[in-house]
């Protein structure tokens, strides 16, 4: 299960977090402090996996955001880079073209998103075509009201 | 795809960002946004943030808000609460929004509270109500927005609340909503397990469910529950590999597949759920291998993808233990991952190298010069994990390399985590090939010298116990130990020593302090003074410190006249009044001049077989005996002692003697009483009228009574009746030997006659109370007898075991607060010392106290039986004062017991006996 998942800038700013674990505040701004700078101080061609205390850190770098996850010691970090992979993936279909900017100021879409690919740390829709299908029904609502024959439309009817 | 991703520059941020895709955010998020950015310091950053807090706390409140203006506050606020500052005025309205709002204003309500919110939260128990509306409601988004905040937000005991409908939307038509509800249940399952014991059957038919992406979703829920209880999930086996052949068939949609991969999510799940079923069923794993072999073949490795699920399927392979052809093959995918030139998977090869490598180490030859080059990787991560291959492909022949590499990551690392796992596996290492005792010396040594600060406490006991074994114990080699020695005091020496270590050296020189006699007398003394003098020196490491010179005083292997001259200097220096005691104590011992010859082993009596005719002769006068508490109760007719009020005389068994009322009082007036009082005085002065008085001079009453009238009714009467008797077998059956074989073992006598001249003399020369005692009863010189045994130096060796005992628990209480217990026990001693006026009856009470502080220092909670044993130890070595007083220790936490104890102490001048202790401690607890 993942624990957590972060995008920071390369400055370090951090740009999107959800924890699936429960923890303090406090200890979360410091699990993010002590994350930023270490994954900031690896190198381009060093190895994305990383073992911290008892967790597993895998990170990626698109462009100028790095994603970042914690999962437990028995998860499979290469699934998980692609996990990664896929959201960077949906993002970018969304936004046409993601950048960092976009996740700065549309960040609940972004978390609207991360929702319908993970609840609760674990994987909960693979397909993309799913995905979209899901987010862009929200979207219709935010247009004032569901015109009629909408899920018909998009395929939850 | 990812050309030009992100390749939008910051700039726009800095000139207030209206470039943005999708729909664009609220000018005022924008122009926050911009703020922010443009913020050159923490400080100015706060600054913006704090006014816009200010704003939003009076618009968000102000009566009358348009939703999508809420709507907006909530986001800025969200993303404040992001950047670390404090928004719970917000949380309220983020309830709100999600309760009044609709379709899109819901979501975001909804997503505020999960931001802002915690499972913990008060207001959660408001939002309660409105996920449940809107699980209600027949509009698929909001169901979907209910459940994931549920599954985000809902604790443990708010969960029976939505469960039903949660567990009702399995069966909805879209499977979406199917989909979010398995894994709503998923969550729920985590944090409560049993609730969802009774739906069981409904979560394992999600697995047929005809929609891929539901099916998919729970095999997660199932592998939950595999991990909790692998055994009683092999039913599951055989619809998985169904799943599994599937998938690899391309039975599924294809819009499942990734990256031309069909459905590698799943796959991997479900191979993981199968690693976990294979080891209890032999027919799985047949059909698991040979699907992992189709998996294996049609793997393409072009994708990435396909090596995670060639990861999992290896790691499979290595947990089911397989035929050797699978990990043959296994092995040759591995070389794959390892010869990479991507780092990622370089990394997981080797990691799954580490494993291969435990099955049979003859998979890591191939890999020797990379194993080597890797060692000086420049990727700490995979350098690392290389470590593990070296670990795991030692044996006799390289086990000395392999440590020296291991102990110089030791030395260079600084990672807590990494230092404590590379321990591990020095320990190991040393554990598993004996080979040099000198190497094994070394590399304990430097391991601890590295990282004992890190070390748990586990861990040290583990090395303490290998360095035990190995040559602490009499055949062990005298050069090893020797050396062992000579690392221990280096130790010692060095003032960057951790504490763990020196604790640990501290032990060792304890136990080899005969090899000293070697060193020069001031020396040794400058070596244990430094330490106790040392500014800021642990209570822990000054107690170690104090039994190795008691444990030199006791051998003799110290001039004692220096020794006291010595330690009398530093009792001029700040030091706990607790060490202050101690020292007092080893220079008395000093001009007392005791010595004990160190082979003359103490062999510890822990049945008490010297109590034996003691108590059969108390029996046979018609004693009570005694009774667990389990059987107590159970006896009608049978006097019990504080249970009952009425002074009722006891129906059978024995007389009760009935004294004047009088105190089971608490422990302050015992502890106030520090003048003489006689016991005259000090029973009228707690005259508690309907309280029986239990505790006399001589331990219980109704045992004191039979102890004086013992040597009378020897020959007397006997009241046996067969159910005593049966007691009596069933508790000291097999015990029962000769008392003077037993003690023989402290005094050391070789033969009867020279014991009996002993004691005879002995008999004669005691003065005072002491041989009053002893002329009336034979029995009871055995407590004066174990007494007087202190003379002779063999007490040293108690007190060495209480300090051990003490500080191998660790003291939780401060120096102050120890100091605080010793003043409360010198009250003790006092009344003591007016108890007794020989000098002797005075050591033995400051004995005691020390037996009784050690064990406050203890500050341990342990069981009674274990306790007990402890107890049986002290009193074995040092007459029964001690275990009396190690008593009052423990019953520390029930006050009634204690005040009865430390009663009885002061009246008894110590003579009381284990067994009443015993029984005393089980009339206590069961009055409880």
């Amino acid at each position: 299960m993942m624990q957590f998942m972060l995008l920071f800038s390369r400055q370090g700013k951090l740009r999107l977090q959800k924890w699936y674990a429960a923890h303090q505040d406090k200890m979360k701004k410091k699990i993010t402090r002590e994350l930023v700078t270490l994954v900031l101080s690896r190198k381009p061609k060093m190895c994305s996996f990383l073992e911290w205390k008892d967790l597993k850190i895998v990170y990626k770098r698109y462009a100028s955001l790095y994603f970042c996850c914690a999962i437990e010691p028995e998860d499979n970090e290469l699934l998980t880079l692609e996990v990664i992979h896929r959201y960077v993936e949906l993002l970018d279909k969304y936004f046409g073209s993601v950048c960092e900017l976009d996740i700065i100021f549309n960040f609940e879409k972004a978390y609207f998103m991360l929702d319908e690919l993970l609840l609760g740390g674990e994987v909960q829709e693979t397909s993309k075509k799913n995905v979209l299908k899901a987010i862009a029904a929200q979207d219709l609502l935010q247009e004032e009201e569901t015109p009629q024959g909408f899920f018909e439309d998009h395929g939850l009817g | 795809m990812f050309g030009n991703l992100f390749g939008k520059t910051t700039t726009t941020i800095a000139t207030g960002g209206s470039d943005t895709s999708g729909d664009a955010a609220s000018a005022g998020f924008t122009t926050f946004i911009g703020k922010v950015s443009r913020a050159n310091s923490k400080s100015d950053e706060a600054h913006v943030v704090a006014t816009e807090l200010k704003n939003l706390a009076a618009n968000i409140a102000a009566p009358n808000q348009s939703m999508v203006q809420m709507r907006d506050y909530l986001c800025r606020v969200a993303y404040i609460c992001m950047m670390g500052y404090e928004v719970e005025f917000a949380c309220i309205h983020a309830v709100k929004l999600a309760q009044l709002g609709t379709n899109y204003d819901k979501r975001i309500g909804y997503l505020a509270c999960c931001l802002l919110l915690h499972r913990n939260h008060d207001l959660i128990l408001l939002l309660i109500n409105t996920i449940q509306k809107d699980l209600k409601s027949s509009n698929i988004l909001d169901n979907l927005a209910a459940m994931t905040a549920a599954a985000q937000l809902v604790p443990a005991e708010l969960i029976p609340s939505l469960l039903p409908m949660i567990v009702a939307k399995l069966q909805h038509q879209r499977e979406l909503v199917r989909q979010k509800a398995v894994l709503c249940l998923h969550q729920f399952q985590f944090l409560a397990p049993d609730l969802l014991a009774h739906c069981k059957e409904s979560l394992e038919r999600a697995l047929l469910d005809k929609d891929p992406g539901v099916m998919a979703v729970a095999v997660q829920l199932v592998a939950y529950s595999i991990q909790r209880n692998a055994a009683g999930c092999i039913h599951l086996g055989d619809p998985l590999v169904s799943v599994l052949q599937q998938i690899v068939a391309r039975k599924l949609s294809d819009i499942f597949n990734y990256q031309t991969i069909p459905f590698p999510w799943l796959q991997i799940q479900i191979i993981k759920c199968l690693s976990a079923l294979v080891p209890h069923s032999e027919v799985l794993k047949t059909k698991v291998s040979s699907i992992i072999r189709v998996i294996l073949q049609r793997n393409s490795i072009k994708e990435k993808m396909a090596f995670a699920i060639l990861y999992e399927c290896i790691q499979c392979i290595v947990k089911m233990a397989p035929e050797k052809d699978l990990l043959d093959e296994s092995a040759q995918h591995v070389k794959r991952f390892v010869n990479s030139s991507n780092p990622n998977l370089q990394y997981i090869g080797v990691k799954m190298l580490v494993s291969l490598v435990a099955l049979n180490p003859a998979y890591a030859v191939e890999y020797q010069d990379m194993i080597v080059q890797s060692l000086e990787h420049k990727d700490t991560v995979i350098h690392k994990k290389m470590h593990g291959v070296l670990y795991g492909i030692a044996c006799e022949a390289n086990v000395k390399v392999v440590c020296s590499k291991l102990l110089q990551q030791l030395k260079i690392s600084s990672d807590r985590f990494w230092k404590a796992e590379l321990a591990t596996m020095v320990v190991s290492l040393v554990s598993r090939f004996p080979v040099e005792p000198q190497w094994q010396i070394n590399s304990l040594f430097n391991t601890l010298w590295c990282s004992s600060g890190d070390l748990d406490r586990t861990m040290l006991k583990d090395i303490k116990q290998l360095i035990g074994d190995r040559f602490l114990s009499k055949d062990c080699d005298p050069q090893c130990q020797q050396y062992l020695l000579q690392k221990c005091i280096s130790a010692l020496v060095s003032d960057k020593t951790a504490i763990p270590l020196l604790q640990i050296a501290l032990w060792i020189v304890g136990s080899l302090c005969s090899f000293l006699k070697n060193m020069e007398d001031d020396k040794v003394l400058m070596l244990f003074t430094n330490l106790l003098l040392q500014e800021n020196m642990p209570f822990s490491i000054q107690s170690a410190v104090i039994t190795c010179i008691h444990k030199l005083v006791a051998m003799g292997i110290v001039e004692q006249v220096s020794m006291a001259t010595k330690l009398t200097e530093c009792l001029s220096h700040e030091l706990p009044l607790v060490i202050k005691q101690q020292l007092n104590i080893i220079i008395k011992m000093c001009s007392l001049k005791l010595k004990v010859d160190p082979s003359d082993t103490v062999v510890m009596d822990l049945t008490l077989t010297f109590l034996d005719d003691l108590v059969c002769a108390r029996l046979e006068a018609g004693a009570e005996p005694y009774r667990p508490s389990h059987l107590r109760h159970s006896l009608p007719g049978q006097h019990i002692i504080l249970t009952s009020q009425s002074p009722a005389a006891p129906s059978s068994g024995l007389e009760v003697e009935e004294v004047d009322e009088s105190m089971i009082g608490d422990r302050a007036t015992v502890d106030s009483s520090s003048s003489p009082k006689t016991d005259t005085e000090r029973d009228s002065s707690l005259i508690q009228p309907d309280i029986k008085r239990v505790w006399g001079k001589q331990g219980r009453l109704d045992a004191s009574k039979e102890k004086k009238s013992t040597p009378k009714n020897l020959t007397g009467q006997k009241r046996t009746s067969s159910e005593q008797d049966n007691l009596a077998k069933a508790l000291f059956g097999g015990l029962q030997k000769n008392e003077k074989a037993s003690l023989k073992v402290f005094t050391g006598f070789e033969d009867d006659d020279q014991y009996d001249d002993y004691l005879n003399n002995f008999k004669t020369d005691l003065p005072g109370p002491w041989s009053n005692r002893l002329r009336s009863s034979i029995p009871e010189n055995v407590n004066v007898e174990t007494m007087s045994i202190r003379n002779t130096g063999i007490i040293q060796e108690s007190f060495n075991v209480l300090n051990q005992f003490a500080m191998s628990n660790e003291s939780t209480k401060t120096p102050k607060e120890n100091e605080i217990d010793y003043l409360q026990l010198q009250g003790d001693i006092n009344l003591k010392k007016d108890a007794s006026n020989e000098n002797n009856g005075e050591q033995i009470s400051e004995g005691s106290l020390y037996n009784d502080l050690n064990n406050k220092l203890a500050g341990a909670e342990v069981d009674f039986d274990a306790q007990l044993s402890q107890l049986l130890e002290a009193s074995v070595t040092s007459g029964d004062v001690h275990c009396l007083h190690r008593t009052d220790g423990f019953f520390k936490e029930d006050p009634v017991s204690k005040t009865a104890v430390s009663e009885i102490a002061l009246e008894n001048d110590g003579f009381l006996d284990v067994e009443s202790c015993r029984i005393k401690h089980s009339i206590y607890t069961d009055s409880d």
